[in-house]
């Protein structure tokens, strides 16, 4: 490990009884698992209510974890993981957050910057066509191709063995893509 | 990355979303400091360099023969700490140093897949229920073992004199000896641990350790009983939990005596002496019986305990007399006494028999180095050893 990543293993351990530790460690952590969210998502308020559970979660069970600076990014992913598609869990929740979409696809956000009409037709489509497909799907491209994580890296976020999200990330590759195939042909009305 | 991979890598490329929101971030942020855990805020680890007090101290020539006099010293100097945590390692030792009775779960091996033991202690009585290998009652100062199979109601009587008396004794024994002998080890600090949830229990940890030992006991935050014990000794690893201590023990259930309705085996045993082919029987029976003529994966205590009632049953299926079988039995009881002294004694071991068949004679399955030898000792898959150099080990 670096100094640097000692000294951050070091606050690991001291946020679980200092405030202000913890306080720390949120912050050098809050954009990312924010971002996380947001890319699962798709909804700046349900990526904030998750992301604050994600945080709750990590604060009740930092004792537990014992691992060092390298395995907490993991861990944290895991924490938003498992929060993220607890929220998508529900079916009601999951049509809401569709519906959402559709209907507000082209909406500009305001804390997007600098983006043109073409990207944001590209993400509505992206949208559409990763919310619908099964949570683990969803995660292995979140977590490849927005957090740039190594199979390995994924698996060991997941729990899972290389081998199964090698298997996932390709099934979820080839219907990410024919959605998104047929979506683009239809201008986005077939999803 | 295959071509559906570098489409969606092609078309997520610069695609915006939303930037974090800096309120919301600050709000979360005072939302969780106000939520943090009361109970948390107590420092979380501190070096404690008792030793080195105790040894100073003129009361240490006194000490040696008391380990509550240890408890004590300890308690003083906890006592004084600043930083004031309520339940003190000698609180915590306390219980393990002078109860009279202990009942105990004990896991051989890790958490998910060791083997669970159950003990009850009662003064230098043991009756130790393993599953699927029936009940011992050991009585340690007579160094004498009655074994009873419930199955069978048969009993047997067997000698424990030697090393085995020594390795038979209550874990909770071993961990009183590792508190007891660190009075002679200043050099092994005291670490305090903090605090977290073990079974549904606030607990509070010390962590201790010595060449080849470490020792995690974690205990309860407002009784300071200990709820859970972590004992690592060389690569062998053992959870002592559900612990309760100076319970009501009903003392019949130590006793020594024939249980009624069961029949004693005329013959004692002997364990009081091993050696290197005990050891081999275990190889031998484990790969030809068990294994269908390939040697194990991996050899360790934990693998051992575990095959046992395996074994066992295997030798119970053979077509022999029940005097053979008997001999085989314990012979194999006396090459796992064989292992146990090996890793105990630090030596240098390795077991290399994954993959290996039984008959092969030019590949070692498992060699070590005797205590103040210089070459190892190579037993090969055909059983066979030999002596060979460092330099000329198999690799």
């Amino acid at each position: 490990m670096t100094i640097s990543e000692v000294e951050n293993t070091s606050l690991i351990k001291k946020a679980c009884s200092d405030p202000g530790a913890f306080a720390q460690l949120y912050l050098m952590h809050y954009d990312n698992v924010f971002h996380y969210c947001m890319r699962r998502l798709f909804n700046r308020h349900s990526a904030e209510d998750v992301a604050s559970t994600v945080f709750f979660k990590v604060m009740h069970n930092l004792g537990s974890f014992d691992g060092t600076v390298i395995d907490f990014r993991s861990w944290l992913l895991r924490i938003a993981t498992n929060a993220v598609n607890d929220h998508l869990r529900d079916a009601k929740r999951r049509t809401d957050v569709i519906h959402r979409v559709v209907t507000n696809t082209r909406t500009q956000s305001v804390f997007v910057i600098g983006c043109n009409e073409k990207l944001l037709e590209k993400k509505a489509l992206l949208k559409q066509a990763l919310l619908s497909l099964k949570p683990k799907y969803q995660t292995v491209i979140t977590l490849r191709f927005f957090e740039n994580m190594k199979l390995t890296e994924i698996a060991a976020c997941l729990g899972k063995n290389p081998s199964t999200v090698r298997s996932w990330l390709s099934r979820a590759t080839a219907k990410l893509r024919k959605k998104l195939d047929v979506a683009v042909n239809s201008g986005g009305s077939k999803l | 990355m295959n071509d559906n991979e570098k489409y969606i890598e092609e078309f997520v490329k610069d695609i915006p979303f939303d930037a974090p929101d800096q309120k919301h971030r600050d709000e979360l942020k005072k939302q969780l400091i106000s939520a943090f855990p009361k109970h948390r805020l107590e420092p979380t680890v501190h070096t404690v360099e008792v030793w080195r007090i105790i040894m100073k101290s003129k009361i240490t020539k006194f000490a040696a023969a008391a380990a509550i006099i240890i408890v004590a010293l300890i308690a003083f100097h906890f006592v004084g700490n600043p930083l004031g945590a309520t339940v003190t390692f000698a609180d915590v030792i306390e219980p393990i140093l002078n109860a009279r009775t202990v009942v105990l779960d004990l896991v051989v091996g890790s958490e998910e897949t060791g083997l669970v033991v159950h003990d009850i202690i009662v003064g230098s009585k043991i009756r130790r229920t393993i599953p699927n290998m029936g009940i011992a009652i050991i009585d340690l100062d007579n160094a004498r073992m009655l074994r009873l199979d419930p199955p069978e109601k048969s009993a047997v009587y067997i000698n424990i004199q030697g090393p085995f008396q020594r390795w038979t004794k209550s874990y909770l024994g071993i961990v009183r000896d590792i508190v007891t002998d660190m009075e002679n080890h200043p050099e092994w600090p005291v670490q305090e641990l903090g605090q977290r949830w073990i079974d549904n229990q606030r607990a509070i940890g010390f962590f201790l350790s010595g060449p080849k030992i470490k020792l995690t006991i974690w205990a309860d935050a407002e009784t300071a009983a200990p709820i859970r014990i972590e004992l690592q000794m060389g690569r062998s690893q053992t959870i002592i939990k559900n612990i309760e201590f100076d319970v009501p023990v009903d003392e019949s259930l130590v006793s020594m005596d024939i249980p009624d309705g069961y029949t004693l085996h005329e013959k004692e045993l002997d364990y009081t002496d091993f050696d290197e082919q005990d050891f081999i029987v275990v190889l031998q029976f484990w790969a030809e019986h068990v294994l269908g003529g390939n040697f194990p994966d991996n050899v360790s205590a934990e693998d051992i305990l575990k095959v046992a009632p395996v074994l066992r049953q295997k030798i119970d299926q053979l077509n022999i007399s029940d005097e053979e079988k008997m001999q085989i039995g314990m012979a194999m009881g006396r090459g796992s006494m064989f292992f146990r002294r090996l890793v105990g004694s630090g030596a240098d071991w390795h077991y290399v028999g994954k993959g290996v068949e039984f008959g092969d004679a030019n590949t070692a399955v498992f060699l070590y180095r005797p205590k103040d030898s210089d070459t190892y000792r190579v037993i090969y898959g055909d059983l066979s050893v030999k002596d060979s150099a460092l330099k000329d080990l198999p690799k």
